[in-house]
């Protein structure tokens, strides 16, 4: 692996993790900093946990429905898709921060928490589709569908579990 | 028959005006060199005045094109043409416009309250955008695959400064309406319509500044974007206020700079949402009055 390499994986690692983690931590700002520090640590661990669980059922499911790409293109995919989404909660993360530490209802940080979550999410799943499917064929669109929702289904119960809003 | 030369064809003049000189090396710090900043009106002007002198006429030069000709300021933009440039005069309008709409709200109080509202106005936008232009970057560095710092930088703050500039011309409206004595909240509806007008001015800016993205992907950013705008901005402005002051306030003689965080403007939301489906927390219920006949039940207690 030469050395641009290396760099570029560095760089995707730290984005993938700092984005959740500052996101983690701007939703346990009111709770003090032990939980300032376990969120942070929690919800990086969830996204990269769900994407790393789920992944190999994509890639079979597309295999299988002829849609798929070479297995080192998912992986190169994914890392990037989840890049881009450790770079869309670092940008919100400012915003987020700002108004959690405004609000004295947990009700509000609950929708806010929710609210930014799903837009990263959701652009990390659009930034993934993009990347996977060439050709944007019913077969590819359904399957992908389908595994987003299984994928959303199981983060947001981790979620609600480990980071309670 | 004779023939009509070509040569002696009249052409069109030309309606836009002459592209800025590029400069090269774009230091966001700001231009240590020692060479001549050269003007858009004048190229000779850069020789007989100094260096402030130039700057002022710099940020005015680009005050005009925002004014007039926003499709060639939106095309340096583009091309990155001295974004630093741009950016220190759009600060510098966001401030100046922003101050004269605050004291022009501000008038409705009178003393103190002129000055403050000057200066929190001026925050409310700028802190606005230092904290949401991370992440219509972040967006779009996502969306479109490349990231441009800077641009969206310039972008941002040219929207603004455009809301800015037409707030700031509508500010007589409200300095009339202090003047004839319009009740407070009358007040509120008009410096509301006066934002909102500015806000969609701006917004347009905005919406050009995306026009070389593709149609659903301008639509999310712009989505996300406004969306981030718009709580950032709701929350940031009622921090800061009072703007106008309550008529109650003004009679005690308590003009604060800022009022005590009472909740987010969101938890307001929440709270008169609840309210108005009749749900009230404990202390927040409305007091009854006791009835007439339970009054006339009551035992005497004293003698």
């Amino acid at each position: 692996m030469t050395q641009t390499n290396c760099h570029g994986l560095a760089m995707s690692i730290l984005l993938m993790l700092a984005g959740p983690a500052a996101i983690g931590a701007a939703l346990g700002l009111s709770g003090g900093p032990s939980a300032l520090i376990t969120r942070a640590l929690v919800f990086p661990t969830i996204i990269v946990g769900v994407a790393a669980l789920m992944l190999p059922a994509l890639y079979i499911g597309a295999a299988f429905l002829g849609v798929a790409p070479k297995a080192q293109a998912v992986a190169r995919s994914a890392r990037a898709a989840l890049g881009d989404m450790g770079i869309v909660f670092l940008g919100l993360a400012a915003p987020l921060v700002f108004l959690v530490a405004a609000s004295t209802e947990l009700g509000t940080v609950r929708v806010l928490g929710h609210l930014i979550v799903g837009v990263g999410v959701a652009l990390g799943l659009r930034a993934l589709f993009i990347r996977l499917f060439d050709r944007r064929s019913p077969r590819a669109i359904g399957l992908f569908a389908g595994w987003s929702l299984v994928s959303v289904g199981i983060g947001a119960q981790l979620f609600a579990r480990t980071i309670p809003l | 028959m004779t023939e009509i030369s070509t040569e002696t064809t009249v052409k069109p003049p030309s309606v836009r005006p002459a592209p800025t000189p590029s400069v090269s090396a774009v230091d966001l710090i700001g231009p240590q060199r020692q060479e001549p900043i050269e003007s858009t009106e004048n190229p000779n002007v850069a020789s007989t005045h100094l260096p402030s002198e130039r700057a002022t006429m710099g940020a005015l030069a680009v005050i005009d094109q925002l004014l007039r000709d926003r499709r060639g300021l939106l095309d340096r933009i583009e091309s990155e043409n001295d974004l630093v440039g741009i950016a220190r005069a759009m600060i510098l309008t966001i401030i100046v416009s922003a101050a004269v709409f605050g004291a022009s709200l501000g008038l409705h109080c009178g003393g103190i309250q002129v000055v403050y509202a000057l200066i929190k106005l001026p925050l409310v936008i700028l802190l606005t955008a230092a904290l949401a232009t991370p992440a219509l970057s972040a967006l779009r560095s996502v969306v479109e695959g490349h990231t441009q710092v800077r641009r969206d930088i310039a972008l941002v703050l040219s929207s603004l400064a455009l809301g800015s500039l037409v707030i700031a011309a509508l500010a007589p409206i409200i300095m009339l309406a202090v003047g004839w004595d319009v009740d407070y909240h009358t007040l509120i509806l008009l410096t509301v319509g006066c934002c909102a007008v500015g806000g969609l001015v701006g917004l347009s800016l905005f919406i050009s500044g995306t026009r070389e993205t593709a149609l659903s992907s301008r639509v999310l950013i712009l989505s996300v974007a406004l969306l981030v705008v718009g709580l950032v901005g709701a929350q940031m402005t009622w921090t800061m206020r009072p703007y106008l002051v309550r008529p109650q306030h003004v009679e005690i003689g308590n003009v604060p700079f800022l009022r005590s965080l009472e909740g987010s403007f969101l938890d307001s939301v929440n709270t008169s949402s609840k309210s108005a489906m009749g749900i009230y927390a404990p202390d927040e219920a409305p007091l009854l009055a006791p009835l007439p006949e339970l009054q006339a039940d009551e035992p005497e207690v004293r003698q």
